[in-house]
């Protein structure tokens, strides 16, 4: 049986809700404590990908660490409308740098 | 109905006006530095009472909805009829009975995504709906909902349970208009229709979507006529202004069909289109025998408020004041 995960967002309502059209589930948190006890329950809930806003993930450094060195979900750090803050294409760049062994990007 | 039904209403209506939120305060709000000043400007207003228990930021809509239920409940005890707040109230039931199809549909619960506003009961409405029982149920909506239910078994395509309910709210909400005989209520309504149709017309042109969808898509009774708006499709921008420009909403379409040249966008359009529609409301100042005022205050409560979440949604995503002014809405005083 081919087995089909989920794919979540998680951040703050104004910048994740547009994901929902595109049959993302959304789900918006304010702080800390929310978003940290909504990460670990939807990695335990089938979800494939969850992407997170990265002034989110800046709050909860330790449960993303968590996720890293597990396959799945995969946690993604992606920019919210306030902008980036590159800690989500540092993380790329990193990751590429330890499967390619340079910076190739 | 009955002019001098309304000296009472009329009176206490005026002082109520007196509460709404003036430009200035808006203007405070605007230029506040964070959220909590907001708030702190405010509590100083009539909003203060349901203002209560908020521990965070984030829950400014407890404030907005809550504040929009008491006004609705308020004016219709304050009104001698109720079709005066049915005729802004309708939007909620149908925004309510697109919830309800959803929900059967998918046989999940959206109970938050329900207002708790609106002309009828609702929850008697939602159990009838369940139970098969369309006997008890407003004719009009009944109809709305056994043709919805119909088309969906031959089309199966979602996007047409919001299609039909907005025609059928579009038709129902005439024919409330209709009844009062009130002109400012049929100016309102078929106002309304035009500057919907039009932004419709410009959606649909931008989709690149043909004349046939267009036709299902635009809705009957304003003044400009169904069909002058479906043969719109193919003139440009300026020639759909130029088209349109004797009618009562042309200016302000004209207007808007500039801004949305230039930013392709049709926020500034909105903003005009709400703006018109407030200000053929403003002459219901100097009614004092009719049901005018109270529809008016109502509308301007419902802009009030939409002014209110344009502020606080930018001061949380930290738009700059610039940003806000040019988004905000003119008041009814």
């Amino acid at each position: 049986m081919i087995y089909m995960y989920k794919v979540a967002v998680v951040g703050d309502k104004d910048s994740i809700l547009g994901f929902k059209a595109l049959g993302i589930d959304a789900f918006p948190v304010i702080d800390k404590d929310e978003a940290r006890r909504i990460v670990d329950t939807i990695a335990r809930d089938n979800y494939g990908i969850i992407f997170i806003t990265e002034q989110m993930a800046s709050l909860i450094p330790e449960t993303i660490e968590r996720y890293n060195i597990e396959t799945i979900p995969a946690v993604i750090l992606i920019p919210s409308n306030q902008g980036t803050l590159n800690i989500g294409m540092d993380r790329i760049n990193k990751n590429v740098e330890k499967a390619v062994g340079t910076n190739i990007l | 109905m009955d002019r001098m039904d309304y000296i009472q209403a009329v009176t206490r209506t005026r002082v109520l006006e007196t509460r709404l939120l003036s430009r200035a305060r808006l203007e405070r709000m605007v230029d506040a530095k964070d959220m909590e000043e907001v708030f702190k400007v405010l509590g100083e207003t009539e909003y203060a009472n349901v203002m209560g228990g908020l521990t965070r930021d984030e829950e400014y809509e407890k404030i907005l909805s809550s504040e929009l239920k008491r006004v609705y409940k308020l004016m219709y005890e304050i009104a001698r009829d109720r079709v005066v707040v049915d005729l802004l109230a309708l939007k909620y039931d149908y925004h309510n009975l697109k919830v309800l199809i959803k929900e059967k549909l998918l046989q999940r619960d959206f109970e938050d995504m329900y207002i708790s506003i609106g002309s009828m009961d609702f929850s008697k409405v939602k159990m009838d709906y369940l139970a098969g029982n369309f006997r008890d149920m407003d004719p009009k909506v009944r109809e709305a909902i056994e043709e919805v239910e119909k088309d969906l078994e031959i089309n199966e395509d979602p996007q047409r349970i919001d299609i039909l309910l907005d025609k059928y709210y579009f038709e129902h909400l005439y024919k409330l208009a209709e009844s009062t005989d009130i002109p400012l209520f049929i100016d309102y309504v078929k106002d309304l229709i035009d500057l919907t149709n039009i932004r419709t017309l410009i959606r649909v042109k931008k989709q690149n979507k043909d004349i046939k969808f267009l036709e299902e898509v635009v809705v009957p009774h304003g003044k400009i006529g169904k069909d002058d708006i479906v043969l719109a499709l193919n003139d440009s921008t300026e020639g759909i202004a130029a088209k349109f420009k004797s009618f009562d909403v042309g200016p302000d379409i004209r207007k808007g069909l500039e801004a949305y040249q230039e930013s392709n966008r049709l926020s500034e359009f909105e903003k005009l289109m709400d703006d018109y529609l407030m200000d053929i409301n403003k002459p219901s100042k100097f009614v004092n025998f009719g049901p005018e005022p109270i529809f008016s205050y109502v509308l301007a409560k419902e802009t009030e408020i939409k002014a209110l979440r344009i502020i606080m949604v930018s001061k949380l995503n930290k738009l700059s004041p610039e940003d806000i002014r040019e988004r905000l809405r003119d008041l009814y005083v």
